[in-house]
């Protein structure tokens, strides 16, 4: 078995230690003994749609984001997508999960088209969201740290991650967080997002498993010790 | 004699005697809150009677340390220093220094006003007062989840120094990309600091660095060395922004592991040997700051000299402590790049003695811990001994060494910091040393138990 973690513009979109998703997965995979690499994709460099079977997209800053946004739209974008209906796996946070809707409009700055691959769209609002985060849904409860000034607004083709039961999530208005389609998920979670919620991080190994196996496939258990009492102290921080 | 700013001055001062009495600590910004509240006005009128003006140092990592050294330097050459010393560089926290050091009539007892200044403060202090000198040592990403973004926060330097006076001097470290570009736009005295030193150059840029595209014309810049995250000698091959030959400069660095820095200096005081009592290539750059900031003011080269002897660590600063026949390294952590600048040094001294590393998220040590994550841990990895976490992210800690390749059994989660102390010194053999990396608040609380226990002084009384 082998997997190909793919850093997707890991120089421009890498603000808040989104890197730890990727190294999540990697050591996740690597003590199941299963063989991993992980390989950081650039902007101006052609994605090739059969290399990577998860691809980590995170956070940058506005100006990254332009660059991210001008290089999807050169070609890149097209691949990714050609990527997906393969059954690759996508994890966008933050920015990346912005570009991974529709589109999304910046302060005094056209609208940055998104690959539409998730079923939402984001404005920016004029204040942040920042603060620990944390929410119940379909897959479990989820712990994280929030830092965006953009509001995501979904469509009826995406669901949630899950309800908010501490912090803002997409918009403030709404009450969710996050959002998948198919293997594609999206959300504003740092925090990292992977190492403190180890069953998401596996769901994503079994996922890209799957699409290189074409079967259910179930992980041996890992000792999570570690990871769990981060989640539990995570969870009992103030807002 | 205005009676406004001396009935701020009393207040401060009451508010500082009830904060101390009620045992509350260093009371090191509340007398500034309220004499501000009751003078806004207070700071500038203060500055404006100081003989030798204001002297501001900020940047993200090394105001503290730069500042002190600066003011051993200025108190060599018998001048009367106003600092806000315990490292609450607020603007609050200036305003309390000023409090505790001027006379009720509004005269300062004190030559030069030297102040470390939070980079996200500096623009608004900037519109209140007018420096005699301005010391940037670098910008790096930190906290964000307090100052937004690192091109917001550069956006509003560019802003607070293009309205500097003409006779005010910048001292910058032409190291750093953004503030050469900084240089390059300003309109009063501009002076530049930098290091030679190719053969401590780091092999590729670490995965932390920011900005490394050209601030002048957004392509990427090319490094001939890399020193410290983006700082080094660069240059952009497609406009030609170039990194401007430093009036200061240090090569021959000698890094002795965690204990000091030798540097031969080469500038406006002549070719010089210095011995810096404190380690690591960011140090060095901390000392060029403080020498150019001494050399603007108009020190002479045996008070710069002998400011460089008395030196000692701030606290917290790779400050050693003696306790139970043990020695005790404290190096304060507060964001990847400085983090990377402390594993560096403890990778480079092979030992296999315990370390304690302590994570807070309150909001002075950033609430967001995401950046554990953009700090290399896994250079922990050749070393072999048992490492303790603690703190209110303990746990989260105890994660990203997990994550590193740390094996699990040599990583140890206990929350309490003075157990965590406890257990860590029991680790360490008699005669041994124990590193501990904390956060701000971890530091000030694991200070406030080693004073409990009679192993330090309380920090306020420094």
């Amino acid at each position: 078995m082998k997997l190909t973690i793919g850093f997707l513009y890991g120089r421009l979109m890498n603000i808040y230690g989104d890197r730890g998703n990727v190294a999540t997965l990697v050591r996740r995979a690597g003590w199941r003994g299963i063989e991993v690499e992980a390989v950081t994709l650039n902007a101006g460099e052609p994605i090739d749609p059969d290399l990577c079977d998860i691809y980590v997209f995170g956070g940058g800053q506005d100006k990254e984001q332009f660059v991210v946004a001008d290089d999807l739209a050169s070609g890149n974008g097209e691949r990714l997508k050609e990527a997906v209906e393969g059954g690759a796996v996508v994890l966008g946070v933050c920015g990346g999960y912005q570009l991974l809707g529709h589109y999304y409009k910046p302060h005094g700055h056209e609208e940055l088209r998104g690959l539409g691959l998730i079923d939402a769209y984001t404005v920016a609002g004029d204040t942040r969201h920042i603060g620990n985060i944390a929410l119940a849904g379909p897959f479990g409860e989820l712990v994280g740290f929030e830092n965006h000034s953009g509001r995501t607004y979904l469509g009826s083709g995406a669901r949630p991650l899950g309800a908010v039961t501490k912090g803002s999530g997409n918009n403030g208005e709404d009450g969710t967080e996050g959002a998948y389609t198919g293997r594609v998920y999206g959300t504003y979670m740092h925090g990292p997002l992977l190492p403190k919620n180890p069953a998401l991080a596996d769901r994503l190994l079994s996922e890209a498993l799957e699409r290189r196996h074409s079967g259910p496939v179930t992980l041996p258990p890992l000792d999570d010790t570690l990871e769990c009492s981060a989640h539990t102290s995570a969870l009992s921080r103030p807002r | 004699m205005n009676p406004r700013l001396s009935l701020a001055l009393l207040a401060g001062r009451a508010v500082g005697a009830a904060s101390r009495l009620s045992g509350r600590g260093g009371g090191t910004a509340l007398p500034g809150l309220a004499a501000r509240r009751l003078y806004p006005g207070l700071i500038g009128e203060v500055a404006a009677r100081l003989p030798d003006g204001i002297v501001l140092v900020s940047g993200t990592n090394g105001k503290t340390t730069t500042s002190r050294l600066l003011a051993s330097m200025l108190t060599s050459n018998n001048r009367r220093v106003l600092h806000n010393r315990s490292g609450s560089n607020l603007v609050r926290g200036i305003a309390a220094s000023m409090v505790f050091s001027t006379h009720i009539t509004g005269r300062p007892r004190g030559d030069v006003g030297l102040f470390e200044t939070d980079e996200a403060v500096l623009p608004g202090l900037l519109s209140e007062i007018s420096p005699s000198v301005v010391i940037l040592n670098n910008l790096f990403r930190d906290q964000l989840d307090r100052y937004g973004e690192l091109d917001t926060v550069y956006r509003r330097w560019e802003g607070a120094v293009a309205g500097l006076p003409p006779e005010t001097c910048l001292v910058l470290n032409g190291d750093d990309p953004a503030l050469a570009r900084l240089g390059e736009e300003a309109s009063c005295r501009v002076t530049y600091f930098g290091l030679h030193a190719p053969a401590l150059s780091l092999s590729e840029l670490p995965h932390a660095a920011d900005a490394t595209a050209c601030p002048r014309c957004k392509r990427p810049l090319v490094y001939s060395a890399i020193y410290v995250s983006h700082i080094g000698e660069y240059n952009c091959p497609k406009c030609g922004f170039t990194r401007p030959e430093p009036d200061l400069c240090a090569s021959n660095v000698v890094l002795h592991g965690t204990t000091g820095t030798e540097l031969s200096l080469r500038g406006p005081y002549g070719e010089r040997l210095v011995r810096l009592n404190v380690p690591g290539l960011y140090n060095a750059y901390n000392a060029l700051a403080a020498t150019a900031g001494a050399h603007a003011l108009g020190v002479p080269w045996e008070a710069v000299a002998r400011g460089y002897e008395g030196f000692t660590a701030a606290f917290g600063r790779f400050e050693r402590i003696r306790a139970e026949g043990r020695e005790i390294v404290l190096a304060l952590v507060k964001n990847p790049v400085g983090c990377n600048e402390v594993l560096r040094m403890l990778s480079s001294e092979p030992s296999s003695e315990p370390l304690l590393i302590i994570i807070n998220d309150k909001t002075a040590d950033g609430r967001d811990v995401s950046w554990l994550w953009d700090a290399d841990f896994e250079m922990l990895g050749a070393l072999g001994g048992e490492i303790v976490t603690s703190g209110l992210r303990a746990a989260d800690m105890g994660v990203r060494l997990k994550y590193a390749g740390i094996p699990a059994e040599r990583i140890h989660v206990v929350e309490s910091i003075p157990a965590a102390l406890r257990e860590a010194v029991d680790r360490t053999p008699r005669g041994g040393t124990l590193r501990v990396m904390p956060t701000y608040t971890a530091m000030l609380e694991l200070r406030a138990h080693m004073g409990e226990l009679g192993w330090v002084e309380p920090y306020w009384e420094e």
